[in-house]
């Protein structure tokens, strides 16, 4: 069987391991220096938005609550998508949920383990805290508060990757179990990718297949809080509680960021209202309940293999 | 109210494309991918041309299901959103010749991205030699950086402990934190929890070095 040149390489980004794998004829300086630019593009996106950095815009915006503020365009696009979906589940889903997340411990920065903190906020900040201007690209929050861009960060930056990469023949960008596929992998098939089984670390509980899609998966296995091992990183921002009836949630999308928030929300909303809300977004979605009942959308369905 | 899916395909589209204009893509001159334009917004290229993650946004819809003919033989696993490096273990088999080469600094941006990196990473240590340590449950790790005029000079890994050998990251990691100037260390080669103690460590000991 032949192969197509490929390159492929991984490096910690976003609190994750994240892979690029790069597909198409040229020289391999070539692959590589793509696959650099995409890791590259991720990085502006991260030192932007990320929470535990203390130096980020993000945490330089939370640092000035009660005035307005101009930011990088990254953090105020990925600010509206995180607004726009609070409206749409009534404040189920939240970017405000910053501080919730520092009480349960989820506070270290990744790799310099160093704990955030030393920011002053209110209870009961919510989403309808933050005011946008379009025109001037600025942010209000009216009162102290700390985002969590997690779940719409990670997508803009696998979407500004896969647009830094085009032209390529094929690429897959795995960011923790983000992914977004391009084209063909380097045996020239369609990509193929495969959801985790939740209760088997090396199980496999569907494949799906296609080129140009973004397949993201929410769920409570993987980041546990180093205060209490019961306690998740998911966290409804409603009532302070943990949704719970959900094992995992998987959306496919054209865009990483669309899979990542609506995933997300699907997730918070459980096991009752998860599918229909990704019906009404008009995407594909896999669920994993408590009891380990798999169950999906038709759209789904047209996906597996 | 529009439907749900109109609106958040909508925004999330409008969205990668305005980070796109604001030239947070980062592109090589001598790249073969073109990156230097906006992507074709008609999104009618057939799909095996080369339509955009961009280009796609615009589709506002989802893709149809993937041909059924093909049968992929290189799957990827998408995992969940994972924690920490020591779970992150399905990616990790990094090319391994990547430490020189991204040593080199490949990335030109435009609109000022690439000056506002570089004002990041002149940092200002004062000359010395500064230790650091990290570690995590799968092993500990030290180190000494060396610091003059002001840059990271070396660093040299003094103890190490992990359940493979320090030949995996050393000197490829303490190599690319000289040339980066850094301890945001990207390269992985099968080796993230001790890439994750050396990043630590070496956070540690330039936070020490700090004028």
């Amino acid at each position: 069987m032949t192969s197509i040149r490929h390159f492929e390489q991984s490096r910690l980004l976003m609190g994750t391991l994240v892979s690029i794998e790069v597909v198409g004829p040229g020289s391999e300086t070539k692959r590589r220096d793509a696959a650099a630019c995409a890791f590259e593009t991720m990085g502006l996106v991260e030192a932007a938005c990320s929470r535990f950095d203390e130096s980020s815009a993000l945490r330089a915006l939370c640092r000035r609550p009660g005035e307005w503020r101009q930011v990088p365009d990254v953090l105020f696009e990925a600010i509206r998508v995180a607004v726009e979906m609070s409206e749409l589940t009534n404040g189920l889903f939240d970017p405000t949920v910053g501080a919730t997340l520092v009480r349960h411990g989820f506070t270290r920065h990744y790799l310099t383990g160093e704990a955030t903190g030393g920011l002053r906020t209110q209870e009961g900040a919510t989403f309808r805290d933050i005011a946008l201007d379009e025109a001037s690209r600025s942010v209000y929050l009216a009162k102290p508060l700390l985002l969590d861009l997690g779940a719409v960060a990670k997508g803009l930056a696998i979407d500004l990757a896969a647009a830094a990469l085009e032209g390529w023949e094929g690429f897959a960008i795995n960011a923790g179990g983000d992914v977004y596929v391009h084209g063909v992998d380097r045996t020239g098939q369609a990509w193929q990718v495969r959801i985790q089984d939740p209760a088997a670390k090396d199980g496999v509980i569907a494949s799906v297949q296609g080129g140009d899609m973004a397949v993201c998966t929410s769920g409570n296995y993987e980041r546990r809080s180093p205060l209490d091992p019961g306690v998740h990183h998911l966290i409804r921002a409603d009532t302070g509680q943990l949704a719970n009836d959900l094992v995992s949630c998987t959306v496919i999308a054209p865009l990483a960021m669309l899979a990542d928030v609506v995933s997300t929300a699907a997730y918070l909303l459980g096991a009752g209202r998860a599918l229909g809300f990704v019906d009404d977004a008009e995407l594909a979605a896999l669920c994993v309940d408590d009891a380990l009942a798999v169950t999906m959308n038709e759209s789904m369905r047209g996906y597996l293999q | 109210m529009a439907k749900i899916s109109t609106r958040l395909m909508s925004v999330c589209a409008a969205a990668v494309t305005a980070v796109y204009a604001a030239g947070y893509i980062v592109t090589m001159p001598s790249a073969q991918a073109n990156t230097s334009s906006m992507p074709d917004l008609g999104g009618t290229t057939p799909s095996q041309s080369t339509p955009s993650a961009a280009a796609k946004a615009f589709a506002s819809h989802p893709p149809s299901a993937g041909s059924t003919n093909a049968v992929a033989r290189h799957p990827h696993h998408a995992r969940p959103k994972g924690g920490t490096g020591a779970t992150g273990n399905s990616g990790a088999k990094a090319a391994s010749a990547s430490a020189s080469a991204s040593a080199k600094k490949p990335a030109t941006t435009s609109r000022g991205t690439a000056a506002k990196m570089a004002k990041v990473k002149v940092a200002q240590y004062k000359d010395g030699v500064y230790t650091g340590v990290g570690s995590n449950p799968y092993g500990s790790l030290a180190l000494s950086v060396a610091i003059r005029g002001g840059k990271i000079a070396s660093v040299t890994i003094n103890q190490y402990s992990m359940h493979y050998p320090q030949s995996v990251i050393d000197p490829q990691l303490p190599q690319e934190a000289v040339s980066m100037q850094t301890w945001r260390i990207y390269i992985v080669s099968g080796a993230t929890a001790s890439t994750y103690n050396f990043a630590e460590a070496l956070y540690q000991a330039l936070q020490k070095a700090k004028a």
